[in-house]
C-alpha cells in the first residue's frame, strides 16, 4: 500500500509552508534525535512587534551542536512564556483573529514544557490538531531504524523510509541539492519537493506584506478557516532519476 | 456546573481522574483545543475573565481552583 512520509527536524511554531508538508504526508516523522542547529529554526522565530518582523528566542540551558535535538532543556520557562505571550498580545492586539489564537496560544503554554524538542513537536501537532490535520505522527527517536551506519542524511532517511514501508518520501523544496534521486528510485521510493506558493495576506496597515513569518501570524490574521484554505497553496515537484 | 463537571465534560474525564494533583494535559481528551474550550466554560460559569498568564499558569486541577478563588468564586 502507497504510504507517504516526511522528516524534518521539529521547529517551534514554524512557517506555514512547514504545515503545508505535514498535511502533505500520512506520516509526519520529527527527525528528534539528530544534532541540534546553533542559530536554526528549532527554538526560534518570528512574529511581527510593532508590525515589524521580531525574531523570538527560547532561552535554552547549555545549548551546543553536539547534542541532540530532544537532550536540550529550556532555561526558566515560566519568565519566557510570561514574556512571550506579553509579546504576542502586543504584536497582535488589533489583529482579526487575536482573541481565539490569544487563548489557545496560552492555553497551549499551560504545559510546563522542560524540552524544547518537546516544545517545538507540541507546537506542531496541537496546530495540526487545531487546523484538522489528519497525519499521524512519529518521533525518529523511536524508530528501529539503523542510525550507526548511515553516514549522510538522505541514508538515515532512507533507512525511515524502509522501516515504515513508506513509497514516496517529500522534502521542502529547499533540499532539493541535498538529495540525489538514484538512491531513492534504487529503494523503490519515489521523491518529490514540495514549493508553497507566494501565499499574501492582509497584516496591519498598508506596509508590504512580510512573508515567512510563524504560523502565529497566519492564524491571526487569517482564522482557522482561511488558514485552513492556504494549507494547500504548494505545488509537488517530482524529481526522477 | 461545578469545576468537576466542566472539567469532565471537556476532557472526556472521570470523576475518577481527577483530583488537585492532576495534570489536565494527563487526563484523556486533553489537546490544547480542549483546554481552550474549557477555559471558555469556565469564564461562562464563573462568571470571569482569565489573563493570559491565568490561562497559561493552569497546567493542575489545584492551580485552576486557586485561579478561580483568587477571583473572589466559590470552587
Amino acid at each position: 500500500m502507497a504510504k507517504t512520509i516526511a522528516v524534518m527536524q521539529p521547529y517551534v511554531f514554524p512557517y506555514l509552508g512547514y504545515y503545508q508538508l505535514v498535511n502533505a504526508v500520512e506520516t509526519f516523522v520529527f527527525f528528534d534525535d539528530v544534532n541540534f542547529i546553533m542559530k536554526g529554526w528549532i527554538n526560534r522565530n518570528q512574529i511581527l512587534q510593532n508590525n515589524e518582523p521580531f525574531k523570538f528566542s527560547i532561552p535554552l540551558t547549555k545549548a551546543s551542536q553536539n547534542k541532540l535535538i530532544n537532550e536540550l532543556m529550556i532555561a526558566d520557562y515560566p519568565a519566557w512564556r510570561s514574556e512571550f505571550l506579553k509579546k504576542i498580545e502586543q504584536g497582535y492586539k488589533k489583529a482579526p483573529h487575536f482573541e481565539k489564537i490569544y487563548t489557545w496560544l496560552c492555553s497551549f503554554f499551560s504545559i510546563g514544557y522542560t524540552h524544547i524538542g518537546e516544545l517545538a513537536i507540541e507546537s506542531i501537532q496541537q496546530i495540526s490538531i487545531l487546523l484538522s490535520i489528519p497525519t499521524t505522527f512519529q518521533r525518529a527517536s523511536s524508530i528501529d531504524y539503523d542510525r550507526v551506519t548511515a553516514q549522510t542524511g538522505q541514508q538515515k532517511i532512507l533507512n525511515i523510509c524502509g522501516r515504515l514501508s513508506a513509497s514516496s518520501y517529500i522534502n521542502p523544496i529547499n533540499g532539493m541539492d541535498l538529495y540525489e534521486p538514484t538512491g531513492f528510485s534504487e529503494k523503490g521510493v519515489s521523491l518529490a519537493f514540495i514549493k508553497m506558493d507566494a501565499v499574501q495576506y492582509q497584516q496591519f496597515g498598508e506596509r508590504e506584506f512580510l512573508p515567512h513569518l510563524s504560523i502565529i501570524d497566519v492564524l491571526m490574521f487569517n482564522g482557522l478557516d482561511q488558514t485552513k484554505l492556504l494549507l494547500k497553496k504548494y505545488s509537488l515537484i517530482t524529481n526522477t532519476p | 456546573m461545578t469545576l468537576e463537571d466542566i472539567l469532565i465534560n471537556s476532557f472526556d474525564a472521570s470523576a475518577a481522574d481527577v483530583n488537585d494533583q492532576t495534570r489536565l494535559m494527563s487526563l484523556p481528551g486533553w489537546d490544547s483545543m480542549a483546554h481552550m474550550f474549557f477555559i471558555t466554560k469556565l469564564e461562562e460559569s464563573y462568571e470571569i475573565v482569565l489573563t493570559g498568564d491565568e490561562i497559561a499558569a493552569m497546567e493542575t486541577v489545584g492551580a485552576v481552583k486557586n485561579i478561580i478563588i483568587s477571583k473572589g468564586k466559590h470552587v
